[in-house]
């Protein structure tokens, strides 16, 4: 353990001497992730679907506020959307205009888990972001997931029904505005994700908050178990059980990444715990104190031991040292 | 002579006005009601445009039915429940604008009124340098 917790301080350190690099690299890889996502998924836009152009926003954006990046990743599937059919197109800017209104407005600073949530959707394992967010997060910002969510299932819906968008008769326009509607309104595993996101956070976020020992371990094992049983019983109910693996499968990752950090956020050592009770003129307080654990850097110096080398001199060197005659020496 | 507290201060200040400050400075610029006010004003002209883009879409979804709504006579009896449910949605919207800037007013009171020390220190600092 003492072990961990010199590593965590080693990287601590390091992560806060090179913060400015850490930073752009981690958003230079959620941008590459985000946009070779969409290109690969959606990519109707032959002149957008290059490697270059991705690795170009990624690194645009790897400079700029995250906002950029989740403004960027927006206009990108809008404009593959508008290659495939401008009814998707237009669906998706209602879609994008509404979550910017109704949730955008209110917390701005949520870009990282909008872009993160898609992603890892993709990868079919999203069960660790809303236990983050409820370790990491306020409330305010838990709704970031689902639009994240709701956006991920688009995309899907459009790519898994492309039969609806590519046919070419003027007539079915209406129609096509219609399919789109329906793919987003009617998808019921969305609607499950998001309620399993949303409560999941929240049940993290009472449980963290509590004054009890060990609130951030339970907080996150309690998480993870309120998704397990929610999206299990949901997707049985469904008729999807072929996702069920995928689901015990991002549940242990989320456990392992939520323990990781907790490890790193949240480390305390109930074993000294301070209870005291005080007063003022209008409370009167009672207090309970955790100190974190912290452990200094051992500092190494390495003193050596062993003599310096006996060096002999004879006779003649010393003479010629001293440049005297040798027999001076007797 | 360079005083070191008063570059450690500033360099504090500097940090917290790129930081934390550059939300919560300019909040406290207004009074909270006059904050209040005009986040909720702005949040009636999102939640308008986001109720206009629903109702678009509700149109769009209900292609077929529509004419059918609009010719069977009751288009008053629609105009009101369209009203009634966009006063609702607006309602609730003002509701919680007017929870979430309330406690993100007084969030940044908290935060700023530490800048606000470190400034008097710095000035109390100065003022000593110049009187020597």
């Amino acid at each position: 353990m003492t072990g961990l917790l010199e590593l965590r301080e080693r990287l601590r350190e390091i992560v806060g001497k090179y913060e400015v690099y850490f930073i752009a690299g981690v958003k230079f890889l959620m941008g590459m992730a985000a946009f070779f996502l969409i290109n690969s998924q959606i990519g109707y836009m032959e002149r957008l679907n290059h490697p270059a152009v991705t690795m170009l926003l990624a690194l645009a954006c790897t400079f700029l506020p995250v906002s950029v990046m989740v403004l960027s990743a927006s206009v990108l599937v809008l404009l593959h959307l508008s290659a495939l059919s401008l009814e998707a197109c237009g669906i998706g800017v209602c879609l994008f205009l509404l979550l910017f209104f109704l949730y955008g407005r209110f917390a701005p600073k949520n870009g990282y888990m909008v872009i993160l949530t898609p992603v890892l959707c993709f990868f079919r394992v999203p069960q660790v972001i809303p236990v983050a967010s409820g370790l990491m997060q306020e409330p305010i910002s838990y709704l970031s997931m689902a639009c994240g969510a709701v956006a991920y299932y688009y995309i899907e819906g459009v790519k898994l029904n492309i039969v609806n968008f590519t046919s070419m008769e003027e007539a079915e326009g209406t129609a096509k505005f219609t399919a789109a509607l329906k793919m987003l309104t009617g998808n019921k595993e969305m609607y499950l994700l998001t309620a399993a996101f949303l409560i999941t956070a929240l049940v993290v976020y009472l449980f963290r908050r509590q004054s009890m020992n060990y609130a951030w371990r339970i907080g996150l094992f309690m998480g993870n178990l309120v998704q397990i049983v929610i999206l299990l019983a949901g997707y049985v109910l469904l008729g999807m059980p072929e996702k069920i693996p995928w689901v015990i499968l991002g549940s242990l990752i989320s456990v392992l990444i939520s323990l990781i950090l907790e490890f790193f956020f949240y480390n305390l050592d109930y074993s000294r715990v301070e209870r005291v009770q005080f007063e003022d003129d209008e409370y009167y307080y009672f207090v309970k104190a955790v100190p974190k654990v912290y452990v200094a850097r051992k500092d190494k110096r390495v003193k050596r031991i062993t003599p310096k080398k006996k060096t002999t001199v004879n006779r003649r060197k010393l003479a010629e040292e001293l440049d005297i005659d040798q027999d001076l020496l007797d | 002579m360079l005083n070191e507290e008063r570059i450690r201060l500033m360099t504090k200040m500097v940090c917290y006005e790129e930081g934390e400050g550059k939300e919560y400075m300019p909040v406290k610029q207004y009074y909270r009601r006059d904050y209040v006010s005009l986040e909720m004003l702005k949040t009636f002209v999102t939640s308008t445009i986001a109720f206009g883009i629903l109702c678009i879409c509700f149109v769009l979804y209900n292609m077929e039915n529509i004419a059918e709504i609009l010719n069977g006579g009751n288009l008053v009896s629609f105009g009101i429940s369209v009203l009634v449910k966009y006063a609702i949605f607006t309602v609730i919207y003002q509701v919680i604008a007017f929870l979430i800037y309330n406690r993100r007013y007084t969030k940044a009171g908290a935060s700023v009124r530490k800048y606000y020390s470190a400034l008097k220190k710095v000035q109390r600092l100065q003022e000593k340098e110049d009187g020597r």
